[in-house]
Protein backbone atom coordinates (compact mmCIF):
# COMPACT_ATOMS: atom_id res chain seq x y z
CA UNK A 1 0.00 0.00 0.00
CA UNK A 2 1.51 3.33 -1.00
CA UNK A 3 0.44 6.70 0.30
CA UNK A 4 -0.47 9.29 -2.30
CA UNK A 5 1.14 12.60 -1.35
CA UNK A 6 -0.34 14.56 -4.25
CA UNK A 7 1.37 17.51 -5.91
CA UNK A 8 3.24 18.44 -2.71
CA UNK A 9 5.14 15.11 -2.61
CA UNK A 10 8.59 16.63 -3.42
CA UNK A 11 8.18 19.24 -0.65
CA UNK A 12 7.03 16.65 1.93
CA UNK A 13 9.72 14.09 1.07
CA UNK A 14 12.47 16.76 1.04
CA UNK A 15 11.33 18.13 4.40
CA UNK A 16 11.32 14.71 6.07
CA UNK A 17 14.69 13.83 4.52
CA UNK A 18 16.25 17.14 5.69
CA UNK A 19 14.89 16.70 9.22
CA UNK A 20 16.15 13.10 9.37
CA UNK A 21 19.58 14.20 8.11
CA UNK A 22 19.89 16.98 10.71
CA UNK A 23 18.85 14.64 13.56
CA UNK A 24 21.31 11.96 12.33
CA UNK A 25 24.11 14.56 12.14
CA UNK A 26 23.36 15.76 15.68
CA UNK A 27 23.42 12.21 17.08
CA UNK A 28 26.62 11.41 15.14
CA UNK A 29 28.28 14.64 16.33
CA UNK A 30 27.56 13.85 20.00
CA UNK A 31 28.82 10.24 19.66
CA UNK A 32 32.04 11.25 17.81
CA UNK A 33 32.70 14.06 20.30
CA UNK A 34 32.34 11.59 23.20
CA UNK A 35 34.80 9.16 21.57
CA UNK A 36 37.31 11.96 20.89
CA UNK A 37 37.19 13.27 24.47
CA UNK A 38 37.52 9.82 26.07
CA UNK A 39 40.45 9.01 23.74
CA UNK A 40 42.25 12.29 24.63
CA UNK A 41 41.62 11.61 28.32
CA UNK A 42 42.99 8.09 27.97
CA UNK A 43 46.12 9.38 26.20
CA UNK A 44 46.76 11.94 28.94
CA UNK A 45 46.30 9.36 31.69
CA UNK A 46 48.58 6.94 29.84
CA UNK A 47 51.29 9.59 29.83
CA UNK A 48 51.03 9.85 33.61
CA UNK A 49 48.87 12.96 33.87
CA UNK A 50 46.01 12.08 36.23
CA UNK A 51 43.49 13.99 38.25
CA UNK A 52 44.27 14.80 41.86
CA UNK A 53 41.34 12.64 43.04
CA UNK A 54 42.63 9.68 40.99
CA UNK A 55 46.19 10.24 42.29
CA UNK A 56 45.14 10.35 45.92
CA UNK A 57 43.17 7.11 45.46
CA UNK A 58 46.30 5.44 44.05
CA UNK A 59 48.66 6.97 46.64
CA UNK A 60 46.43 6.08 49.58
CA UNK A 61 47.86 3.27 51.78
CA UNK B 1 0.87 23.87 4.36
CA UNK B 2 0.52 27.42 3.09
CA UNK B 3 1.69 26.78 -0.48
CA UNK B 4 5.02 28.59 -0.09
CA UNK B 5 8.57 27.72 0.90
CA UNK B 6 9.32 31.05 2.53
CA UNK B 7 7.38 34.17 3.48
CA UNK B 8 8.36 37.16 5.65
CA UNK B 9 5.59 36.06 7.99
CA UNK B 10 5.69 37.08 11.69
CA UNK B 11 6.15 33.52 13.01
CA UNK B 12 8.66 32.43 10.39
CA UNK B 13 10.70 35.63 10.76
CA UNK B 14 10.76 35.52 14.58
CA UNK B 15 11.87 31.86 14.49
CA UNK B 16 14.56 32.81 11.93
CA UNK B 17 15.83 35.42 14.42
CA UNK B 18 15.91 32.71 17.12
CA UNK B 19 17.90 30.45 14.76
CA UNK B 20 20.41 33.24 14.06
CA UNK B 21 20.72 33.83 17.82
CA UNK B 22 21.56 30.15 18.34
CA UNK B 23 24.26 30.40 15.66
CA UNK B 24 25.61 33.57 17.33
CA UNK B 25 25.60 31.81 20.70
CA UNK B 26 27.59 28.89 19.30
CA UNK B 27 30.05 31.27 17.61
CA UNK B 28 30.47 33.31 20.81
CA UNK B 29 31.05 30.16 22.88
CA UNK B 30 33.79 29.00 20.51
CA UNK B 31 35.34 32.45 20.02
CA UNK B 32 36.32 32.98 23.68
CA UNK B 33 39.10 30.62 24.78
CA UNK B 34 38.64 30.80 28.56
CA UNK B 35 35.52 28.64 29.33
CA UNK B 36 34.43 30.69 32.37
CA UNK B 37 34.55 33.97 30.41
CA UNK B 38 32.82 32.30 27.46
CA UNK B 39 30.12 30.98 29.81
CA UNK B 40 29.47 34.46 31.24
CA UNK B 41 29.18 36.03 27.77
CA UNK B 42 26.96 33.19 26.55
CA UNK B 43 24.72 33.52 29.63
CA UNK B 44 24.20 37.25 28.97
CA UNK B 45 23.38 36.60 25.30
CA UNK B 46 20.98 33.79 26.31
CA UNK B 47 19.10 36.10 28.68
CA UNK B 48 18.82 38.77 25.97
CA UNK B 49 17.75 36.12 23.45
CA UNK B 50 15.04 34.83 25.80
CA UNK B 51 13.16 38.10 25.14
CA UNK B 52 12.43 36.68 21.69
CA UNK B 53 10.44 33.72 23.10
CA UNK B 54 7.21 35.59 24.01
CA UNK B 55 7.51 37.46 20.70
CA UNK B 56 7.53 34.10 18.86
CA UNK B 57 4.58 32.82 20.90
CA UNK B 58 2.37 35.88 20.43
CA UNK B 59 3.59 36.94 16.97
CA UNK B 60 0.64 35.17 15.32
CA UNK B 61 -1.81 37.17 17.47
CA UNK B 62 -0.01 40.54 17.25
CA UNK B 63 0.59 40.53 13.49
CA UNK B 64 -1.96 39.24 11.02
CA UNK B 65 0.30 37.57 8.46
CA UNK B 66 0.30 34.21 6.66
CA UNK B 67 0.47 31.98 9.77
CA UNK B 68 -2.91 31.24 11.31
CA UNK B 69 -3.67 32.57 14.83
CA UNK B 70 -2.93 30.33 17.84
CA UNK B 71 -4.64 26.97 17.20
CA UNK B 72 -3.16 24.52 19.73
CA UNK B 73 -2.61 26.29 23.05
CA UNK B 74 -5.48 28.73 23.27
CA UNK B 75 -8.42 29.60 25.52
CA UNK B 76 -11.40 27.40 24.60
CA UNK B 77 -9.31 24.44 23.46
CA UNK B 78 -7.52 23.46 20.30
CA UNK B 79 -9.12 24.14 16.92
CA UNK B 80 -7.14 21.32 15.30
CA UNK B 81 -8.82 18.09 14.29
CA UNK B 82 -7.73 15.07 16.38
CA UNK B 83 -6.24 13.49 13.25
CA UNK B 84 -3.66 16.33 13.25
CA UNK B 85 -3.49 17.17 16.96
CA UNK B 86 -2.55 13.69 18.25
CA UNK B 87 0.42 13.11 15.86
CA UNK B 88 1.54 16.69 16.52
CA UNK B 89 1.59 16.16 20.30
CA UNK B 90 3.24 12.72 19.99
CA UNK B 91 6.02 14.22 17.86
CA UNK B 92 6.37 17.18 20.22
CA UNK B 93 6.94 14.77 23.13
CA UNK B 94 9.31 12.62 21.01
CA UNK B 95 11.46 15.59 19.96
CA UNK B 96 11.52 16.94 23.52
CA UNK B 97 12.81 13.57 24.78
CA UNK B 98 15.37 13.46 21.96
CA UNK B 99 16.51 16.98 22.86
CA UNK B 100 16.85 16.10 26.57
CA UNK B 101 18.85 12.96 25.70
CA UNK B 102 21.19 14.81 23.33
CA UNK B 103 21.56 17.66 25.82
CA UNK B 104 22.55 15.26 28.63
CA UNK B 105 25.05 13.53 26.31
CA UNK B 106 26.48 16.92 25.26
CA UNK B 107 26.79 17.92 28.95
CA UNK B 108 28.77 14.74 29.61
CA UNK B 109 31.03 15.60 26.65
CA UNK B 110 31.53 19.12 28.01
CA UNK B 111 32.55 17.74 31.43
CA UNK B 112 35.07 15.43 29.69
CA UNK B 113 36.35 18.36 27.58
CA UNK B 114 36.96 20.45 30.70
CA UNK B 115 38.71 17.52 32.38
CA UNK B 116 40.97 17.13 29.32
CA UNK B 117 41.68 20.87 29.37
CA UNK B 118 42.66 20.88 33.06
CA UNK B 119 44.90 17.82 32.56
CA UNK B 120 46.55 19.49 29.56
CA UNK B 121 47.21 22.59 31.67
CA UNK B 122 48.65 20.37 34.41
CA UNK B 123 50.87 18.68 31.81
CA UNK B 124 52.03 22.06 30.47
CA UNK B 125 52.87 23.32 33.98
CA UNK B 126 54.85 20.11 34.69
CA UNK B 127 56.83 20.55 31.48
CA UNK B 128 57.48 24.21 32.35
CA UNK B 129 58.52 23.26 35.90
CA UNK B 130 60.86 20.46 34.79
CA UNK B 131 62.52 22.70 32.19
CA UNK B 132 62.98 25.43 34.79
CA UNK B 133 60.63 27.93 33.16
CA UNK B 134 58.50 29.66 35.76
CA UNK B 135 60.94 29.42 38.66
CA UNK B 136 62.89 32.61 37.93
CA UNK B 137 61.98 36.22 37.36
CA UNK B 138 59.75 37.28 34.47
CA UNK B 139 62.81 38.39 32.44
CA UNK B 140 64.63 35.11 33.14
CA UNK B 141 61.59 33.06 32.13
CA UNK B 142 61.18 35.06 28.95
CA UNK B 143 64.81 34.45 28.00
CA UNK B 144 64.43 30.71 28.86
CA UNK B 145 61.25 30.51 26.81
CA UNK B 146 62.95 32.24 23.88
CA UNK B 147 65.91 29.88 24.11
Amino acid sequence: MTMSLGPYAPFIVTSYAAAALVVALLIGWVIIDYRNQTERLRQLERSGITRRSARSAVDAP
Amino acid sequence: MWGTYWEWDARLTSVLILFLMYLGLMALWRAVEDPSRAARAAAVLTLVGALNLPIIKFSVDWWNTLHQPASVMRMGGSTLDKAFLIPLLVMAVAFTLLFVTLHLAAMRNEILRRRVRSLQMMQASRVAFSSGVGTGSREENASKGAA
